[in-house]
């Protein structure tokens, strides 16, 4: 409001001039304090047939905040502020224009008190007298087509009346209106030409100079780079020229004016103003509402992940990104949870408390969580913030029943909307190149101006319609009533005049920038005045041919704006050679000790991601994992686990196998119980078609497994036991998921694999296996706590004197792949014979040897091809992306260790 | 009604020109009021090309006014006038005002839980593998995810038809079609499967046994165990009652006896038994059935979801983006008032691209053309290629045949020589309607026509590629002394790389093709995937995520090999075995990010990681600088973008938070999805290199030469496609209200499922004469065919592709130096190649930077030491001063203490402001006390108290000998350079000799003298303000305590 109005205060030799302001008015006439009253209650409170009800039943605080913003429109667009001296009637009845006008002035009537407190004031003022002012006063204001509103106009006539008005011949008033005003550059320029006649529909062309140009480049950072190039030319050629006779204007993005800096800084150029992107978030806001989403279950990982890496904690960095990264590797109770001590220790538990069932247990939550905060004094602020947020929240939550569900929905909403932390603007360094922004007009004249990001939608905006009134209803109502509500024509008069002004500021050279495409790629169009420009230019039919593109730079003005440097000679990266081995001179095998200090046991998962990659495997060794934030999902693994879990419960030692109907009965409820005890986020209703594809896939394969157990006469020993024993010379362990017995005493160590055969298969026929291989040669570890002796599963191996069988069990399509025992009279099983395992332990064991001696292998090009061959997955290789960095090239698989190597 | 022009307009027919022309002539001549021009587009960039146009036309017609009014016209995208109207009628329409536009994620979500309590698509759910449903290969997409996504695509079809996308009789039309697609079927079920539940009863009783075991060869014991299964499967589904169509096909073809491996006796009769009974699975009722009832559960669980997808978006108050259409198509067909005040604002109506609308987009824009005084459609249904975008070229087809229509008759593009070979395809291809095209461009003096005749065949194990042909003569083209006649500048210059366009129908051919072009170390551009995988931006999130969490030793190894330290992967990994850090420079720059980054917001602290490690410079180093340099870029891009998503959006994904590890989760999570993983085209409006495109995106763009490969690729009709049916076209005003939707389900019998795809043939083949066309009509000087060897299909289906088109229905056939079409022959050069790899391929590899101008504005910069700049700053934040510290410190009391006591102001930087308010009225008008309580929201007691205080700071100012007051006073100070500073003074006290500089302070204090000399800076750049514009010296600073009432001063 207010533009271009200045007030003169203070006596001599103090007078000075300030900006015109609302709050400046206030104070001088030390007007009563007015406090906003939120429209919506209002409009609520409305008789239902409002043009917008039903806008306001489906967004309450959309439908509010746009008729506040109309409402702010119409009361400007009035001389006393007053409702009723507004006469819709000369509008048509039944018109659109009418029912919207008389809907918001019945509101107002209805509601003086929500109209914005800053107009409330001006209300105010118009009351005072001359007496009532605290300090001496004259006005400045602009010309007549200032294009102030009718209120504003009313109160710059009200204080002219009480204390004048300073006249064009004023030195203040030359100063802040004329001068600013003024076209800066010769008139015989072209730069002095486009000043003058730039919303002049009569002006001819003029011949082209180099006071004014368009350049486009690729993007908004070649942009910035060309501003400092040109503005380094000028310092260079100009010796009169002073860095504060430039000025630049920068689109409100904040993106143009971050890369500025950049290049800025690099250049060793110094900007005044320079506008900044906020450089914190509002932390202490956040972690309030990461806790809440927390509080309800079940909890999103990331969520939790969020909250525990969260600065504003009572626990360090380090332990909330320790945490953070265990949760996302779906561990929710990790290690270093287990050493947290006082303070940290009771915020984790009551993070990992039993959600609150009810409001007052909420309310207690939040507020233990608040004392449970950082106490660094670096992060005063954001505690406090955070502090503030649980107040909020329980004042919120205050009204509902103690008793009552927390209305999770809607606090979480109130808990999200907080303020971000706010843009700051650089400092004013004397003698710097002033920066503006594009909404900004300049205060006084540069030799120089560079205009950034004159592109589509800026320079100037483009205007944006609303729900009351289209550009020709307004003409109706200004015609009909008098109301000069601001149209969409008058805003963007306003925008071009502002342009106009920022044009006019330049006295030498102006230089508009362009992008031609946005950071992301995609094409940009030239702002929509360069037809405006163009026009004023003499052999420019079309505005595109006004534009010069750097990548036509050749002998154009480019070449007399920036000085073309050669490509500096780069010192060209070598590229990586890659050896067969890298040495590390240390035993690779015993990274991972136990806390007696013996090397831990290598799993067969592990072990099949070094025969894969051992760069791979020893990244895993040296815990150099790779952690995405990802949310939870329904992957191979957890639908495997899943089964595993479900069939574990269904097929118990003992028992006679489920047939087809106990099957169908069982299955939805120990899958419900599955999902609820180790994949939580299952149980939310957009996972629903997982789950029931799941089921059904359980209980096909349940059922196939039960018919297949019956027809080998087979009986369950036990699930799910760990076994261990030691390969050259290392220990291994493993868990097998269940172990059979046949009718002749002759045991088979299963694994459910979720899956089909066609791979499992081949990598057995090929010798490739490292799983069940493993198994038949490792012992029963963890014996079951039974009193009556050992465990069924150990003396079930035992009793049989040899090695048992082992199988696959592929769910997916109900194969079983058995391998160890000579024949088996059976449709049902495939026997595979011959040693399954035989290439993979020979490269295990070179390997072995390598790591042994401080080698660890590089893979080759040709390694992926050689282990598809073996039915291997090769996932390992994607586990890092060193692997594929340290690839050798080599048409040999670093898996080939050759006939001999094995002995 | 209106006056309504038609104007299909053939390629290269200067539509946009016509458009241009004929608006403003409507201006000129008073008809049309700019900024009541309604205009829609497709893309937001031909939007603007036409403000622009029109907005430049205006001016050179001299009239200002109007071409400004055009920034306010309805001149947008399809899209954004829906959003438009949306808005402005958002209380007819019931809608929030400030609609939120949602992203697929978040669409995605919403309809999930649309699916949730679906009963009929829960069935389905149960049973995804027996209706086709399948992981995907390729990506993580689940069984689930391919379903949801065949859903999604189903709602999506539905909501192209408006209202009519949720009648129910749709599922009954759609298995109506399904129906009679399948044909008569089996009179009874049960006797198919009786037949071959016998079959393969006997044969399991003759041979209980598999044959796999000793079978001989690898191939007959797959075979066999198969086979054996597979019967073992049946007889148990037949004993079950089960229905598995993949397995009865599958019985369809078991092994039998072959030259050299022979069955047992007997075998091969029972097994022929078998094949014969499930041969009959082509006709029979159980696989039709199983259709049926997918169809109707997709169609049904579709319009349900719909349903309940639009009351949650309703309640959310967000739309999606076809909504900005099917939304304001509604608000026309329901609202007949906003309709009526719509086309109250609009004097005319114009459409571009006409043939790209889907059926409501159609009525939508027919609605406002066919009301408008003034409507010009423009199209051309011969370039209607966006059907797997759901457009519908029958409704625009229907259109030119109902109404007069008045046809572009010339071409601006193309060199005669080409537009005469193209004059001539067209009736082959479109028969009679089509309107041949003058050519306006002058014959050039080059060749303009030529064939690279391919040797063999693409899938040919040896000798060279088709695209190694293609690459050798552009290589070699680039050679010879070729000229064009510049677009832009009109001069004749050499043939460059960017002028020279590859068009191919797939992306992966166009990823061949780039391929090979940059083996011969040729410039290329093509839009590729493989952002994410790129090096700088791997580098950039290694770093990132390092400068969020330092104990994360992966990121720490990836920074330190990867980045631009380039470490010896070695040295790393030994640090780390060895329980030591990595030592880099960028690890330790990047560690100090640390703890801050945590609580920085993303954007910001990915600029300061880029910043501390080097990366853009870094960019120079590596291999094509410019798409390094756009790479990194788009990264930081995504850092804004990410703050800017809607927080339910990100969360509607499973993200929560904002820090630098949930953007980086976020972001790769994206380029899982399709489409995302685009690098970014680093040239600019100009391509820098040859450009390779499909032929999809090739339309609506020239070159000054064109390549147009893969005219070999099979263009076929796919199974499990969804289409819409108009039963007439006779009122298209009301057409849509009839569609109904049509489906062709793939069948585990092949024959079932070409008797459906048979259907869509036609359609496909109007399709592939479409995209020919287009390819065909991008070349301004000439254009180069590389002419396939022919696929040797003879049975039918024969597959379609438009080297069957051009050869059979068009009779093209090489020459010499010739083509002809029909009898009519053309001149042309005709490469006739060997088969061998071109010699060009065999020299060393090129290796080098493709891309690398000297002309790059960051090396127009000379990077210069950082200078030191003095800040201009407020007084308050000064915190040096070159004024000494006055001696002689010494406090007074000089009023009561006062501390504010008011319940409404709890913040203490609210008491300060009141504080000074109250100081300032009471200080100059104590007769206005009476307006201090409400202008500061104080109680009584606090004003009285201050008024006291007041009062009492006067008189001792008067007895200190400063009579004269000045108030809250602003001073400007005029800066050195050309700027001015402007500071308020809370008080400046006047007396003879000088005056005396006062601050009012609040809060308790302690040590006067420490306290005021920490305000010394400021104090004293108060009184440097006042001697440079006061008549006096000052003689004095204070510092007013209004907690105690006490003043310290400093005389100077
Ligand atoms: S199997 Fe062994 S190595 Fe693998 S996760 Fe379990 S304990 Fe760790």
């Amino acid at each position: 409001m207010f533009d271009d109005c200045y007030l003169r205060l203070g006596k001599p030799p103090f007078t000075s001039c300030v900006p015109l302001t609302v709050n400046l008015l206030a104070s001088l006439y030390a007007l009563p304090e007015r406090v906003e009253v939120p429209l919506r209650g209002a409009l609520e409170g409305m008789p239902g047939h409002q043009p917008w009800s039903e806008s306001l039943a489906v967004a309450p605080d959309q439908t509010a905040s746009s008729v506040g913003a109309m409402l702010r429109q119409v009361a400007l667009a009035t001389e006393h502020l007053d409702p009723v001296a507004v006469d819709a009637g000369g509008l048509p009845d039944n018109s659109r224009a009418r029912a919207h006008l008389g809907a918001l002035l019945g509101l107002w009537q209805a509601h003086p008190e929500v109209l914005p407190s800053d107009l409330r004031k001006l209300g105010d003022l118009l009351t005072t007298e001359a007496g009532d002012v605290l300090q001496p006063v004259a006005v400045i204001q602009p010309g007549k087509d200032a294009g102030l509103s009718p209120l504003e106009r009313k109160v710059l006539a009200h204080l002219e009346a009480h204390h004048g008005s300073l006249g064009a011949d004023d030195a203040d008033h030359a100063r802040l209106i004329a001068a600013r005003a003024v076209a800066a550059a010769p008139a015989g320029t072209l730069l002095g030409h486009v000043q003058r006649n730039l919303l002049d529909p009569a002006a001819s062309p003029c011949a082209t100079d180099d006071t004014m140009s368009v350049l486009s480049v690729r993007d908004c950072l070649g942009e910035c780079e060309a501003a400092v190039a040109i503005i380094q030319r000028w310092l260079a050629v100009d010796s009169s020229l002073r860095a504060s006779d430039i000025a630049l204007i920068v689109p409100i993005d904040g993106v143009h004016a971050s890369y500025l800096a950049g290049t800025f800084r690099r250049a060793g150029l110094v900007a005044s103003s320079m506008p900044a992107p906020p450089a914190t978030r509002s932390v202490g806001a956040e972690t309030v509402l990461h806790f809440l989403q927390c509080r309800r279950r079940p909890a999103p990982a990331m969520a939790l992940a969020s909250l525990y890496s969260s600065p504003v904690l009572c626990w360090s960095p380090e332990v909330g990104s320790a945490l953070a990264c265990g949760v996302m590797q779906g561990d929710f109770a990790p290690a270093q949870a287990r050493d947290l001590a006082d303070r940290p220790a009771r915020l984790f538990s009551l993070i990992r408390s039993a959600s609150p069932t009810t409001n007052s247990q909420l309310k207690e939550n939040l507020r233990r969580f608040q004392t449970l905060l950082s106490e660094d004094e670096a992060l005063r602020g954001d505690v406090r913030d955070a502090k503030r947020q649980v107040a909020r929240l329980i004042a919120a939550i205050g009204g509902a029943s103690d008793k009552a569900e927390p209305d999770w929905e809607r606090l979480i909403q109130t808990a999200a909307a907080y303020q971000p932390a706010p843009a700051v603007r650089g400092d004013y360094h004397l003698g710097g190149i002033t920066v503006m922004q594009a909404h900004e007009r300049p205060k006084r004249s540069y030799r120089k101006l560079v205009v950034l990001g004159f592109n589509a939608g800026a320079y100037p905006g483009s205007p944006s319609g609303n729900p009351f009134f289209l550009d020709s209803e307004l003409t109706l109502i200004r015609e009909m009533t008098g109301l000069e509500i601001p149209s969409q024509a008058g805003q963007l008069d306003a925008a071009l005049s502002s342009l106009n002004r920022q044009f006019r500021a330049a006295s030498e050279q102006l230089v508009l920038l362009l992008s031609e495409r946005d950071r992301l790629g995609s094409s940009l169009s030239p702002s929509s005045s360069l037809a405006l420009v163009a026009r004023l230019v003499e052999g420019v039919e079309d505005p595109e041919k006004l534009v010069t593109p750097a990548s036509r730079s050749a002998g154009t003005i480019w070449d007399r704006l920036l000085d073309w440097r050669k490509r500096p000679e780069f010192k060209s990266l070598a590229a990586f050679d890659v050896p067969a081995n890298y040495e590390l001179g240390v035993n690779l095998l015993t990274l991972r000790r136990k806390e007696d200090g013996t090397p831990r046991a290598q799993s067969p998962s592990r072990l099949e991601k070094l025969l894969v990659s051992p760069l791979a495997w020893l990244l895993g060794e040296l815990g150099a994992a790779h952690v995405p934030w990802q949310p939870e999902k329904l992957d191979v693994m957890l639908r495997g686990s899943l089964a595993h879990e479900v069939f574990e419960r269904l097929f118990v030692p003992g028992h006679v196998h489920p047939d087809d109907d106990a099957i169908e009965e069982r299955v939805p409820a120990l899958l419900v119980d599955r999902i609820r005890a180790i994949a939580p986020f299952l149980q939310s209703p957009a996972w629903v078609v997982e789950r029931t594809a799941l089921e059904s896939e359980i209980i096909a394969s349940a059922k196939h497994w039960s018919m297949v157990l019956t027809s080998l006469g087979a009986e369950i020993v036990g699930n799910e036991f760990w076994l261990s024993g030691d390969l050259f010379g290392h220990p291994v362990h493993g868990k097998a998921d269940c172990l059979l017995r046949l009718p002749d005493g002759q045991p088979v160590v299963v694994d459910y694999k979720k899956s089909s055969s066609g791979a499992r298969r081949q990598r057995l026929q090929k010798s490739w296996d490292l799983q069940v291989d493993l198994y038949r040669r490792m012992d029963v570890r963890e014996a079951r706590a039974d009193e009556d002796g050992p465990s069924p599963i150990a003396q079930a191996l035992s009793a049989w004197g040899a090695l048992p069988a082992v199988a696959y069990h592929t769910l997916n399509d109900g194969n079983v792949l058995i391998n160890g025992l000579e024949a088996l009279d059976s449709d049902h099983v495939e026997v595979v014979r011959g040693d399954i395992a035989e290439k993979a332990l020979a490269l295990v064991k070179a390997r072995f040897d390598a790591l042994a001696a401080g080698r660890v292998g590089t893979n080759t090009t040709a390694d992926e091809a050689y282990f598809r061959t073996a039915a291997l997955g090769t996932y390992a290789l994607n586990d890092s992306p060193l692997i594929a960095a340290f690839t050798r090239e080599d048409a040999v698989s670093s898996a080939d260790i050759g006939e001999n190597s094995h002995d | 009604m209106t006056d309504l022009s038609i104007v299909p307009a053939g390629a290269g027919a200067g539509k946009t020109h016509h458009i241009q022309t004929t608006l403003t002539g409507w201006v000129r001549e008073g008809k049309v009021r700019p900024e009541r021009i309604l205009a829609v587009t497709f893309t937001e960039a031909a939007a603007g090309e036409l403000r622009q146009r029109i907005r430049s036309a205006l001016m050179a017609a001299g009239d200002l006014q109007a071409a400004l009014a055009v920034e306010r016209a309805y001149v947008s995208t399809i899209h954004g006038l829906g959003r438009r109207l949306l808005i402005e009628h958002a209380f007819a329409s019931g809608a929030s005002p400030q609609l939120r536009l949602i992203a697929e994620d978040e669409q995605d979500l919403l309809i999930r839980r649309a699916i949730e309590e679906n009963p009929a698509l829960n069935t389905l759910a149960r049973n995804l593998g027996a209706h086709g449903y399948r992981a995907s290969f390729s990506s993580d997409d689940s069984a689930e995810d391919s379903f949801r996504d065949k859903l999604l695509h189903v709602i999506a079809m539905l909501r192209t038809l408006g209202p009519r996308g949720g009648d129910p009789t749709l599922a009954d039309h759609a298995e109506a079609m399904v129906r009679e697609g399948y044909g008569p079927t089996a009179p009874k079920a049960e006797t198919l499967d009786a037949g071959l539940k016998a079959a393969v009863a006997s044969l399991l009783e003759a041979f209980p046994r598999s044959l796999a075991t000793g079978s001989g060869s690898k191939a007959a014991e797959d075979a066999f165990r198969n086979n054996f299964r597979d019967l073992r499967r049946a007889e148990r589904m037949f004993a079950k009652g089960g229905a598995d169509w993949k397995l009865w096909q599958s019985l369809r073809t078991l092994r039998i006896s072959m030259r050299g491996s022979a069955t047992p006796d007997g075998y091969d009769a029972h097994a022929e038994a078998v094949m014969a009974a499930a041969d009959r699975l082509i006709h029979h009722p159980g696989p039709l059935e199983d259709a049926v009832t997918h169809v109707r559960a997709l169609v049904e669980g579709a319009q349900s979801a719909m349903a309940d997808y639009e009351i949650r978006k309703r309640r959310l108050g967000v739309i999606d983006f076809s909504d900005m259409v099917t939304n304001a198509a509604r608000l026309l067909a329901e609202n007949p008032a906003a309709l009526g005040s719509i086309m109250d604002e609009v004097d005319c109506v114009i459409v571009d691209e006409f043939q790209d609308t889907n059926p409501i987009q159609f009525t939508f824009l027919w609605t406002l053309a066919r009301r408008a005084r003034h409507a010009l459609i423009v199209g051309d249904t011969k370039q209607a290629i966006m059907g797997f975008q759901g457009a519908d070229p029958r409704l625009t087809v229907a259109l030119t045949e109902q109404f007069e229509t008045s046809p572009l008759d010339r071409n601006w593009r193309s060199d005669p020589r080409i537009m005469d070979f193209v004059n001539a395809l067209g009736p082959k291809l479109f028969g009679a309607a089509y309107t041949p095209l003058a050519p306006t461009r002058d014959t050039g003096h080059d060749t303009a026509l030529e064939m690279i005749q391919l040797p063999q065949k693409r899938g040919a194990r040896s000798g060279g590629k088709p695209q190694h042909f293609v690459g050798d003569r552009i290589h070699s083209l680039l050679d010879e002394g070729v000229t064009i006649k510049d677009r832009h500048s009109g001069l004749v210059r050499p043939l460059e790389a960017r002028d020279v366009a590859v068009l191919c129908p797939t992306h992966g051919l166009c990823s061949a093709y780039a391929a090979a072009l940059r083996v011969l170390g040729l410039p290329v551009r093509v839009a590729e995937g493989g952002w994410w995988q790129s090096k700088v931006v791997q580098a950039a999130s290694f770093a990132l995520r390092y400068a969020l969490d330092p104990q994360d030793s992966h990121a720490a190894i990836c920074v330190a090999t990867l980045g631009p330290a380039a470490l010896p992967l070695d040295g790393a990994l030994k640090a780390l075995a060895e329980g030591q850090e990595i030592v880099a420079p960028s690890l330790t720059a990047l560690k100090e990010l640390w703890p801050i980054s945590l609580g920085m917001p993303v954007d910001h602290l990915v600029h300061r990681v880029v910043a501390v490690s080097g990366l853009r410079e870094w960019c120079d180093l590596l291999e094509d600088p410019a798409q390094m340099r756009a790479d990194l870029l788009r990264f930081e891009a995504e850092a804004t973008a990410f703050i800017e998503a809607h927080r339910d959006m990100r969360e509607a994904s499973g993200f929560y938070g904002q820090n630098g590890h949930v953007f980086l989760g976020w972001l790769e999570d994206r380029m899982g999805k399709k489409g995302e993983d685009k690098r970014p085209n680093p040239s600019g409006a100009e391509a820098d290199g040859i450009e390779i495109v499909t032929w999809h995106a090739s339309k609506g763009k020239e070159w000054p030469v064109v390549v147009v490969c893969g005219l070999d690729s099979k263009l076929d009709p796919r199974p499990g496609t969804f289409s819409t049916h108009f039963p007439s076209f006779d009122d298209l005003d009301h057409v849509i209200e009839e569609a109904t939707i049509a489906y062709a389900p793939g069948f585990a019998a092949p024959e079932a499922t070409e008797r459906f795809l048979a259907r869509l043939r036609p359609e496909a083949d109007e399709n592939a004469r479409r995209l020919l066309y287009v390819a065909l009509t991008r070349a301004r000087d000439r254009l180069i065919v590389e002419w396939p060897q022919d696929d040797d299909a003879s049975e039918a289906p024969l597959p379609i592709t438009a080297r069957r088109l051009l050869a059979e229905d068009a009779g093209l056939a090489l020459g010499d130096n010739t083509v002809t079409i029909a009898g009519l022959s053309f001149s042309a050069r005709v490469h006739a190649l060997g088969k061998d790899m071109p010699p060009s391929f065999g020299e060393d590899e090129f290796d080098g930077l493709a891309i690398a101008a000297d002309r790059e504005l960051r090396f127009a910069i000379s990077a210069q030491a950082p200078v030191d700049a003095l800040a201009v700053v407020s007084p308050s934040r000064a915190i040096v001063t070159s004024r000494p510290f006055p001696s002689g410190l010494r406090t007074m009391q000089v009023a009561a203490g006062c501390v504010i006591a008011s319940e409404a102001l709890t913040q203490a930087t609210d008491r300060g402001t009141a504080l000074h308010e109250a100081l300032r009225i009471l200080l100059q008008r104590p007769d206005l006390k009476h307006r201090v309580g409400a202008h500061c929201l104080l109680g009584d007691d606090d004003v009285e108290a201050l008024a006291g205080q007041g009062l009492a700071l006067s008189n001792a100012l008067a007895g200190l000998g400063y009579d004269e007051l000045h108030v809250e006073q602003p001073v400007e100070i005029p800066l050195a350079d050309g700027g001015i500073q402007s500071v308020i003074i809370d008080l400046i006290a006047e007396g003879p000799d000088g005056y005396l500089i006062v601050d009012h302070k609040s809060g308790p204090v302690n040590d006067h003298a420490l306290r005021f000399a920490s305000y010394w800076p400021q104090l004293a750049a108060y009184a440097d303000a006042v001697v440079l514009v006061g008549a006096k010296p000052v003689t004095g600073a204070a510092v007013f305590w209004t907690d105690s009432g006490e003043l310290t001063l400093a005389a100077f």
